[in-house]
């Protein structure tokens, strides 16, 4: 398979039209079946009792009968046509649809492999554009032959960037400029990975699935838990809780571990100065490649317990990647802050000292409403327990100390979250940083803002504070400068945007 | 910073007093459906929950009817320079909004109901983020047609992509 060069004369439209549409790889009438089985597994279960129940095990055959029918419709209805001009994608069993998305307007393109994938020789190719897109919208082609991928991917990145390389110096072709290795994961940085909550959820999904299941039942009335169950009891309560907390974080640590290595242990991030490359995954691998002149930014997030480990990770800021799909944006996952510093640097090089740069604190104002806004929760509780207790009904003793310990973690939370607030503006830049339990540093090119936005509350402007959105079609689409004295957040979006404020800057 | 220059119409006053009127007339039927069924039907009436509902809903439609529509007239104000747009808006809590006449990617007049019956429209001016769209609300028809005159054309002007 070759992609012809993008093109967007009339001619190359009319050809395009006369292009023959292909199906995706044939190979996937084994992975869609199964994908739709597992996919369908309760109905199945359910199919199965009724069938044992009944005594009539037709009904399980006619739901695999469907599954599979479906997975072969769904293979027969969809094909794709890459074109000079757009790509195309016909989907829809019943409702048909085409998605087409002119090449010039491709910013990533997304190669991931699940196991039976790999297994078969296939690898998924997603196209990425500049716009949010829904489910159902993405143009995503389940799957093509492996093989074939890595030259399609070019292909189809070649237009997001700058061509006309032979214009230069009277046609000679430059050289292609050398490619750089921005990160590569150490597999020791694997002891990052307890610090997230990665392993936690884990082990909450396995107890929900294992509770609704009815399995929970099961296992707790087997002989070696109970017994287990009996000796724990026997010494105690606190001790009992002590010892389920401890086996929880060692299960979810391990968890998180394993997780970390089979997933990004193999993690590696290249620029060629067009493009940056992530790849990443042993079971499942995943390749995705940018359009450099794409990024906008860098976000570093440093949320609490990874902090205290001394650990950070890296995302890419970047037009066209949406940064509220998982990890679509990922440049490091949890490594040691040292690394995710230097990296930042190298991949924003005219910003290279942002990840560590001090910055510009809000004042006291700022950390006055940190402090209500943390406190007012427990000051409710508070008003609450005090109600109560006058009503003269009994208050347990704890009560009071729980108050007591929660007004601290609060004036703490408050304290924290305001010694991260801060920006920093230079012209074409913008740093801001604030969050405590998910703490965040987002490096900013300011040339990237299509709108600055001045907010206040009602609240916000009682005690003269404003915050400022600065508004980019990159990452999360809006970044914000928390609860800046009003009188000068303006001034940051014309320091860091000259001409942000237009007329209305001056003194007119 | 100075703001904007431009204020809306008095007619958008009457615009968020009628919408907000009818939002509130459906609820205060129902209050007084609900008291006309306890005096008639109801054997033992409870009237406890409609006494404490129905002052609560009175206050608060009258400020929503009453004091918003105003409270939003202040603020809401709208420029147009010859590269940018700029608005205020809101009312308890309130922005202003500036974006670049260069980055903007469409330019829509959405008129309702009550917008055509008084010669109002609204007048969106998107840019590559959903953050940063702007909008200004109850224009009389002439001046936001003018408005997207303007704006259309300079976005026209401008190259790239918007982002």
């Amino acid at each position: 398979m070759s992609l012809p060069p993008p093109e967007t004369s009339a001619a190359a439209e009319e050809r395009e039209e006369a292009m023959p549409w292909s199906r995706l790889d044939r190979r996937m009438l084994l992975v869609h079946p199964v994908t739709e089985v597992v996919r369908l597994l309760p109905v199945l279960v359910v199919s199965l009792v009724v069938g044992s129940t009944s005594g009539n095990h037709l009904w399980s055959a006619i739901v695999l009968v469907v599954v599979v029918a479906a997975a072969i419709a769904r293979w027969v209805t969809t094909s794709y046509r890459l074109g000079p001009v757009h790509v195309q994608l016909r989907t829809g069993v019943l409702q048909k649809k085409v998605l087409s998305i002119p090449r010039g307007r491709i910013r990533s393109v997304d190669v991931q492999a699940k196991p039976l994938h790999r297994l078969l020789g296939l690898a998924v190719l997603t196209v990425g554009t500049g716009q949010h897109a829904g489910k159902g919208e993405t143009f995503e082609l389940n799957a093509l032959d492996a093989r074939v991928v890595p030259a399609l991917r070019e292909e189809l990145l070649a237009t997001a960037v700058a061509p006309l390389p032979d214009s230069v110096d009277g046609g000679a072709v430059l050289p292609a400029p050398p490619v750089r290795e921005l990160a590569r994961v150490d597999p020791a940085w694997v002891r990052y990975a307890p610090f997230t909550l990665t392993g936690l959820a884990v082990v909450g999904a396995a107890a929900g699935l294992l509770g609704q299941s009815g399995a929970a039942g099961a296992v707790a009335s087997s002989a070696v838990v109970d017994d287990t169950y009996r000796r724990v009891v026997s010494l105690g309560v606190s001790a009992a809780v002590a010892i389920a907390v401890v086996a929880v974080l060692v299960v979810s640590s391990a968890i998180a571990a394993v997780r970390y290595l089979l997933v990004y242990g193999n993690l590696r991030v290249t620029d060629d100065g067009e493009r940056l490359r992530v790849e990443h995954g042993v079971i499942s691998t995943r390749h995705t490649s940018y359009d450099r002149a794409r990024l906008r930014g860098a976000s570093i997030r440093r949320p609490l317990l990874l902090r205290l480990a001394g650990g950070a990770r890296l995302d890419a800021v970047m037009t066209g990647v949406s940064a509220s799909e998982h990890e679509s944006s990922l440049i490091l996952p949890p490594a040691p802050r040292s690394a995710v510093t230097s990296t930042a640097a190298t991949l924003l090089p005219e910003a290279a000292d942002a990840a560590t740069l001090p910055l510009v604190a809000h004042g006291p104002i700022a950390r006055r409403r940190r402090l209500t806004r943390a406190l007012l929760p427990v000051a409710a509780i508070a008003a609450a327990t005090v109600g109560w207790a006058v009503s003269g009904r009994p208050v347990p003793g704890w009560t009071w100390i729980a108050v007591g310990f929660l007004a601290v973690a609060a004036i703490a939370l408050a304290l924290d979250r305001y010694a991260a607030l801060g920006h920093r503006a230079h012209p074409g830049l913008l740093v801001t940083e604030h969050g405590s339990l998910d703490r965040r540093r987002v490096v900013l090119d300011a040339r990237g803002v299509v709108a600055w936005t001045v907010r206040q509350t009602f609240f916000q402007r009682r005690a003269g504070v404003a915050t400022l959105v600065a508004a980019t079609a990159a990452g999360t689409g809006a970044y914000r400068v928390l609860d800046v004295p009003v009188d000068r957040a303006w001034a940051i979006a014309e320091t860091a945007a000259p001409g942000a404020t237009d007329v209305w800057g001056g003194d007119r | 910073m100075a703001d904007p220059a431009e204020k809306l119409g008095p007619r958008a006053v009457t615009l968020w007093t009628v919408a907000a009127a009818l939002l509130w007339v459906p609820i205060l039927i129902g209050l007084v459906v609900w008291a006309v069924l306890l005096a008639t039907v109801a054997d033992r009436p409870l009237w406890t929950p409609l006494l404490i509902l129905a002052p609560i809903a009175l206050v608060v439609a009258a400020v929503h009817v009453l004091v918003v529509p105003r409270w939003r007239y202040a603020v809401h104000r709208w420029e147009v320079s010859d590269t940018a747009v700029y608005t205020r808006t809101g009312w308890f809590d309130q922005e202003r909004r500036i974006a670049p006449l260069n980055r903007v990617q469409t330019v829509d007049t959405e008129r309702g109901p009550l917008e055509r019956a008084l010669g109002l429209a609204t007048v969106t001016v998107t840019t590559a983020s959903s953050a940063g769209a702007v909008r200004i609300a109850a224009l009389d028809l002439e001046t936001a047609d003018r408005v997207v005159a303007r704006v259309t054309e300079a976005a026209a002007r401008s190259r790239g992509d918007a982002t």
